[in-house]
């Protein structure tokens, strides 16, 4: 078996084990399971959920990615003094903590949604959509704090960089954009809009979770716009693929990284 | 035998190791002492590939250290401050690293023939602890199972970072005899320690570094002779007094005072 599943293997089950991955299972199934309560309607629920998962799972993924790195550095040297190669450590840690988060995401947010599901068959595609772009946006998150956790060296300056990626992804462009949308006419705003949303994950992640409901409609102009883009099927798959690109190129140059410096 | 050639390193404009060249030799054991900033860790660490030298290179009996983590399979390896995962159990633990060793499959991957490992569980009274969570263990367990790791896999060199260090009277007695008949087995181990009695009865060679720069690299035997101390405690302590005669670094004299 490959050194990197080896590795992978315990540690997913040491991080499945912590007590943060059940908080965080706890959390996400009783947000999902008390939206589920206050609506009648599966869909209906799901559009409430999207800001509270588009909020929650990238800064967890971002705070405890960044967390578990700087906590295994002495492991990681105890293990780097094995036949253990930097690429297969770093495939094998990244492994180990991305999958179970995302595993922990589908549970806690899965399992009340499915057994919605089940009893609303229309609203199943817009469950299983909501769930593969919630673990995506896991999978991201966790490539950004692989990547913090590498390039800088200080715990506490790094767990600050973590915090202040989330905000910027998540509060400050949104305040950036509506600043650029109460100033500029919408028609000048199409393009640069599209390649902005392009460029934050969690805004790509938004788009591509609106554009199910019909609460697109009621953005005007520039919502159409979106809706014709990301409402079709090359759209859907520009954006899952940017989504792709938010996990893949994050973690090769944190491996890039991580090979070269002095641990 | 290693063999460590002009080897330079620096952090920023720190430099850490100046122009060492040195070599440690088979089958014995070196003791790597110094003051504090010395530079003993960074030297260590250049042997296991975990710090890129500026320059110079390492060669351990011909084979040079490079990227492929192959040679590491002939190393134990002791750190100074043990980390381990905290949700794993110690049993969980050894299995882990018997599993990235390849020792479950019963097979050295490389090119070296490896004696069979010293299994220091019992010496050491970890059978009772094999189903506890590594999180709730003692700093002194923690150090019994860093020995017993390092020790497991039959390796012909051992490179100990303060392997004593938490340790009760006990199983530090324990340790020592350990390394010393690693000695008998014909290991070449390289210990670091503040505490130079603990070396007094196990060194045979000595590397003393300061600011970066070897001082020091003999036998203890001429060590001894040449300083006209009694033991090696007090040679290393005149050896650290002169250094801070030739320059007067309060870095140097605050480690003259932890090693006298």
């Amino acid at each position: 078996m490959n050194v990197a599943v080896r590795i992978a293997r315990y540690e997913s089950r040491d991080v499945s084990r912590g007590r943060w991955l059940v908080v965080y299972v706890v959390l996400l199934f009783g947000l999902a399971q008390t939206l589920l309560a206050l609506e009648a309607d599966t869909t209906r629920a799901l559009a409430g959920l999207i800001n509270v998962v588009l909020i929650v799972v990238p800064l967890v993924g971002l705070l405890f990615g960044t967390l578990h790195m700087y906590g295994a550095r002495d492991f990681n040297r105890m293990l780097l003094a094995q036949p253990v190669g930097r690429r297969e450590l770093f495939n094998g840690l990244y492994a180990g903590v991305a999958l179970p988060l995302a595993g922990a995401t589908i549970l806690g947010l899965g399992l009340p949604l499915v057994v919605a599901a089940l009893r609303d068959p229309s609203a199943l595609a817009g469950v299983a959509r909501f769930l593969a772009v919630a673990v995506v946006l896991t999978l991201a998150s966790v490539s950004l704090s692989f990547l913090t956790s590498v390039a800088i060296r200080d715990r506490a300056a790094g767990m600050g960089v973590a915090v202040l990626i989330w905000l910027s992804l998540s509060v400050l462009y949104d305040g950036v954009l509506i600043v650029a949308a109460s100033t500029l006419p919408s028609a000048a705003l199409e393009r640069p809009a599209l390649i902005m949303t392009l460029l934050n994950p969690i805004d790509t992640a938004r788009v591509l979770l609106l554009m199910q409901f019909d609460g697109a409609a009621l953005m005007g102009y520039t919502g159409a716009v979106f809706r014709n883009f990301f409402g079709g099927a090359t759209g859907s798959v520009v954006a899952f693929l940017t989504l792709t690109a938010w996990i893949v190129l994050p973690l090769l140059l944190a491996r890039r990284i991580f090979r070269r410096s002095d641990l | 035998m290693i063999r460590i050639e002009n080897l330079n390193k620096s952090y920023g404009r720190l430099d850490v190791l100046r122009d060492v060249s040195l070599a440690i030799p088979r089958g014995r054991i070196t003791a790597l002492v110094g003051p504090n900033a010395a530079g003993k860790t960074t030297l260590v660490k250049s042997i296991l590939g975990l710090v890129r030298p500026g320059s110079g290179r390492i060669v351990i009996d011909d084979h040079p250290v490079s990227r492929d983590p192959v040679y590491r399979e002939r190393i134990g390896y002791m750190p100074q401050q043990p980390a381990f995962p905290d949700n794993l159990k110690v049993g969980e633990l050894l299995e882990f690293m018997d599993d990235i060793r390849g020792a479950s499959e019963g097979a050295a991957a490389g090119p070296f023939d490896r004696a069979p490992g010293r299994d220091l569980i019992d010496t050491f009274n970890l059978s009772d602890s094999m189903d506890r969570r590594l999180g709730t263990l003692s700093g002194g367990t923690r150090q019994k199972l860093n020995a017993a790791i390092a020790f497991r896999y039959g390796a012909d060199l051992l490179l100990l970072d303060e392997p004593t260090a938490g340790l009760d009277p006990l199983a530090r007695t324990r340790l020592k005899e350990v390394i010393a008949q690693e000695r008998e087995r014909g290991t070449t181990v390289l210990v670091t320690s503040h505490v130079l009695s603990e070396l007094r009865d196990l060194a045979e060679h000595i590397i003393y570094l300061v600011d970066g720069r070897l001082e020091v690299s003999s036998s203890v035997h001429e060590l001894l002779r040449e300083t006209g101390a009694p033991d090696l405690e007090q040679a290393v302590a005149r050896l650290m007094a002169e250094s801070v005669d030739a320059g007067t670094d309060a870095q140097r004299s605050g480690a003259v005072g932890e090693a006298g």
